[in-house]
């Protein structure tokens, strides 16, 4: 029965007049790695603490493996939390710690010493087991407070932006053991971040959060290359995201206008919508090619600005109509680096495959498809 | 979920304040409001006395034949200030050399200079009279140096204004001067720094810079020791004579000696006012943070 | 250019360690006399003696006094400082309005002069028939000693990560089993200063004392008022006075060093020395 499926229906939280999470639809499907990804106060932190039941909905649900959570307090759910500033207790050892859930489940002693022997080998700390929270480092304590909520066998573990507090090296490895550990273990992970780095790398399927609605929830690659709006696309990565207008069909896709005498085909996205709108295409499929180079969705530009990143290099091309593009070129040989400097004129070819285009309303409308599984259904957005 | 039983929830642990709240409420609300009661005669403590509404007492505090009392009600402010003054000048060396002289050893210091106050604060007044007396430590050693013919006690030493403020001084110095530490101790060293960079001397540095910077902690000083002074009354129970009794004393004897309840409720109340009203207008220099929240709390 | 010159340093050094044997000289004076075999405190010394000691700890009415002082002290510190917890954990749930009317009511008893509670709790008693009890002037310390324990608690408290409760509530732990887990342990030096500031200030308490106890039964102060122009009782008030002033600066120093190694434990080392202050600061009303 302990599945580990999280359901949110409608679910709603105001502080007085501020509407923190704005009726959500959301399914967190079980045994998988789940993000809850946005700025700082979209919502996505209210939002767990509700699932973990520490923040009371002012309307909607929470449905935990079918089973309504409302009413029940966080003690008897079958939920555990890591917290973002671990909350371990600084009294009591990292042994003690960990059994804390153990003990106030009244387990045996020596089941006790087994259980938490067994997950702190799990997080690599059994040697710690002695030590208080103040002799650890960061990650050290992150892995404790890991290991005191995975103990008791929690249907799904919500985890509040635990790598925050951590340098981005041991971040990296740690979003990596997490992974890892999700796999291992099967439970259901429900993290919440800010960095779309972090979330793209570790997740099976992530929700993007804006102002207290789901903007679209997907697997990370369709979210990447097929974001729904304006949002999404500007939020994971960088976006190119152009003003266009879409005057009709053209060959396989349609033909859109993004400046004076500058037209260009596009295939993928929202091929319906006329008139204004936005399009986006990512910095890694813009090809860059030689001055005057000749063909179709070819731009002229000029390269304003190199930036060395080592794996390649980021150009910014200022584009004849006006707008300036990003555009990543792979450090494919030692001439890379050299052949692109800033004032030199490239022209830029903008694939149809890889070009775009959004729907054209400026809000984006609460999509009550976007948790379906499998797809990566846009939000439906109201005329 | 039911509204009711949520906002219940919230507001769960907030009820917590309600027992001690109960208690302020009957111990010192209760009897205060039962204090006014008194002074305008609506309530006696002889039994069969009737008791008309009457600003009798009032009137006569105020305006009328109680004059000792109001003489002696400027007399104990006066006394109050003069003290509040001093020991602040005092105070102010003080917490000046533990913040800029002792560096490294100030906290210990300071608590050599505060342990006083944790012992009993009777005994050390029993001891000032020991030491003031015309027996006492100080007379005793005039006379064995020979300074003063045995048995010829200096008179002003004790039971007189000099015995009760030296007592008050005594006491509330070190007390003054943990506010003007406390905020030297915060202030920006840099602007000091800045000061001395740019070509003032030690006592520029300091008059223009220091001192000025060190103002809300004198005042804070000034106002720690000003309230609770005004209603003083144990020192000169003890080396006080009989024309330096204080306004504490008077109301003290309106409940003990000669009870004349209603006349001393008037007097009790208007040392509340009068302790109220210097809260009121001092009070803002005493900074607080209290209401600040709970960290991490939306 | 350091700040304060040679002349300077010397001087307020001077004037410094002048005002430390200023404020201590009565204190040293109370202890010698009290072996000074002489019947009055007046120089010059008369020999050493244990006698008074001896006298004191056989005066009935001295050491009753004095014991009967430490229980209501000891009381009174435990009641204030059960109702400073109830209060700062109710205090930490509140906002806004309420917040503000609360904590200026719980912290009214520092505003009002003893003398005018006092003769204000006499009217009570009065007013509802009741006599003076032992119990009165204990809930009379206890009203009076509420918002030091809440100066002292309240901060503390505050200082908690509120995630520490909560996490323990996610692994199972009732509202009462988190505070007696996890938040109690770690007040343990916020809850012994309490303690102690209480107990001191209901020991040397004499105002509301003098009105609310019992005439068969004086407290300590209420003795010391009444012998101290009694020539012949001065000796034993001197000698238990030397003793209860040892006591105290003892007090001190061990609460001050248990404190300082409670937090080194739970905190470390440089937080202890911060919160030194923040609490010494306490008993004297002051408010950072």
């Amino acid at each position: 029965m302990n599945k580990g499926e999280v359901r949110l229906v409608s679910l709603t939280k105001r502080f007085g007049d501020f509407v923190a999470v704005d009726a959500i639809d959301l399914e967190i499907p079980p045994g998988g790695f789940f993000s809850l990804l946005g700025p700082s106060g979209c919502g996505k932190t209210t939002t767990l603490r509700m699932i973990g039941g520490f923040e009371q909905p002012t309307s909607g649900q929470v449905l935990l493996d079918g089973l309504d959570m409302a009413g029940t307090p966080p003690s008897k759910r079958p939920v555990n939390t890591v917290f973002q500033s671990y909350a371990l207790f600084p009294h009591l050892r990292v042994f003690d710690n960990v059994a804390f859930g153990l003990r106030r489940q009244r387990v045996g002693r020596a089941e006790i010493r087994r259980r938490v022997g067994e997950v702190l080998e799990l997080v690599q700390l059994g040697a710690l087991a002695r030590r208080k929270p103040g002799q650890l480092s960061g990650g050290q304590q992150q892995r404790v407070a890991l290991a005191r909520a995975l103990v008791v066998k929690p249907a799904v573990l919500l985890l509040d932006e635990p790598l925050g507090a951590l340098d981005a090296k041991l971040r990296r490895e740690l979003q990596v053991e997490l992974k890892q550990l999700q796999t291992q273990v099967g439970i259901t992970f429900a993290y919440v971040t800010h960095d779309q780095e972090e979330a793209l790398t570790m997740s099976d399927r992530i929700a993007v959060l804006n102002r207290g609605r789901v903007e679209q929830a997907s697997s990370p690659r369709d979210l990447y290359e097929e974001p729904a709006n304006a949002f999404v696309a500007d939020f994971l990565g960088v976006s190119n995201l152009m003003e266009a207008t879409v005057l009709g069909p053209s060959g396989a896709g349609v033909e859109v206008r993004l400046g004076d005498g500058v037209s260009v085909e596009a295939q993928r996205g929202e091929l319906s919508t006329r008139g204004p709108t936005k399009v986006v295409i990512r910095p890694e499929r813009i090809q860059v090619e030689a001055a005057g180079a000749t063909g179709p969705n070819r731009i002229a530009g000029m390269v304003t600005n190199v930036v060395y990143l080592g794996s390649g290099l980021q150009l910014t091309i200022h584009l004849a109509f006006g707008r300036t593009v990003t555009a990543l070129v792979a450090n494919t040989d030692e001439d890379t680096a050299g052949a692109w400097t800033p004032g030199t004129p490239v022209t830029c070819h903008l694939p149809s495959t890889a070009l775009r285009v959004l729907a054209n309303t400026e809000v984006s409308a609460p999509a009550p498809e976007a948790g379906r599984v499998g797809g990566s259904e846009p939000a439906t957005h109201v005329p | 979920m039911p509204r009711e039983r949520r906002r219940w929830l919230r507001f769960g642990r907030g009820a917590f304040v309600l027992p001690p709240l109960l208690l302020i409420v009957v111990l010192v609300l209760v009897p205060i409001v039962f204090i006014a009661l008194y002074s305008v005669g609506l309530r006696t403590n002889i039994p069969g006395q009737p008791t008309p509404f009457s600003l009798a007492d009032w009137k006569d505090f105020l305006f009328g034949g109680g004059g000792a009392f109001r003489g002696r009600f400027v007399y104990s402010m006066e006394i109050t200030l003069f003290v509040s003054v001093v020991t602040t000048l005092a105070a102010y060396p003080l917490a000046y050399f533990l913040s800029f002289v002792a560096r490294r050893h100030r906290y210990a210091l300071l608590l050599l200079l505060l342990a006083p106050f944790f012992t009993s604060y009777l005994l050390r007044v029993i001891a000032w009279q020991i030491i003031l007396n015309n027996n006492g430590v100080v007379n005793s050693v005039l006379w064995s140096l020979h300074l003063r013919p045995r048995g010829n006690a200096v008179s002003w030493l004790i039971y007189s204004n000099f015995s009760v403020a030296l007592v008050l001084f005594y006491t509330w110095v070190p007390f003054v001067a943990l506010p003007i530490f406390v905020v030297l101790e915060n202030m920006d060293h840099r602007l000091t720094e800045a000061a001395s960079d740019l070509g003032a001397s030690r006592t520029a540095t300091f008059m223009k810079v220091t001192l000025p910077l060190s103002l809300p902690g004198v005042v804070a000083g000034f106002v720690f020791v000003l309230i609770p002074t005004t209603g003083e009354f144990i020192a000169p129970l003890f080396v006080g004579g009989p024309n330096n009794q204080l306004f504490g004393n008077s109301i003290q004897a309106f409940f003990s000696d000669s009870p004349d309840w209603n006349y001393g409720s008037v007097l009790a109340l208007t040392l509340i006012v009068v302790v109220l009203l210097l809260m009121l207008v001092f009070g803002r220099f005493l900074s607080t943070d209290l209401r600040a929240g709970p960290r991490g709390n939306p | 250019m350091k700040l304060v010159g040679r002349f300077g340093t010397l001087s307020l050094n001077l004037y410094f360690w002048l005002f430390v044997a200023f404020l201590f000289a009565p204190l040293v004076v109370l202890v010698i006399f009290s072996m000074n075999n002489s019947m009055t405190p007046t120089l010059p010394l008369s020999g050493f003696t244990t006698k008074w000691f001896h006298q004191a700890f056989s005066n009935g009415e001295l050491t009753g006094a004095v014991v009967r002082s430490a229980a209501i002290a000891l009381t009174t510190a435990v009641f204030a400082t059960a109702l400073g917890i109830m209060a700062s954990i109710g205090l930490m749930a509140l906002r806004g309005r309420a917040l503000t009317f609360a904590i200026a009511a719980l912290l009214l008893p520092l505003v009002v002069p003893y003398i005018s509670l006092a003769v204000g709790l006499l009217i009570l008693l009065q007013t509802f028939g009741a006599g003076p009890s032992l119990t009165a002037v204990v809930l009379g310390h206890a009203v009076i000693t509420l918002p030091f324990a809440i100066l002292v608690l309240l901060p503390r408290l505050r200082s908690l990560d509120p995630a520490m409760n909560e996490a323990a509530l996610d692994l199972g732990a009732s509202a009462f089993g988190a505070f007696r887990l996890i938040t109690l342990p770690l007040i343990v030096p916020a809850l012994v200063s309490s303690g102690i500031i209480c107990f001191v200030t209901s020991f040397d308490e004499f105002a509301i004392a003098s009105f609310l106890a019992p005439s068969g039964q004086p407290t300590y102060p209420i003795f010391l008022y009444a012998s101290a122009r009694t020539p012949a009782l001065l000796p034993d008030v001197i000698a238990i006075g030397a003793i209860v002033i040892a006591a105290s600066l003892l007090l001190v120093v061990i609460a001050e060093a248990g404190r300082r190694w409670a937090e080194r434990r739970l905190v470390g080392a440089g937080a202890a020395v911060q919160s030194a202050l923040a609490e010494a600061s306490v008993p004297l009303i002051a408010h950072r």
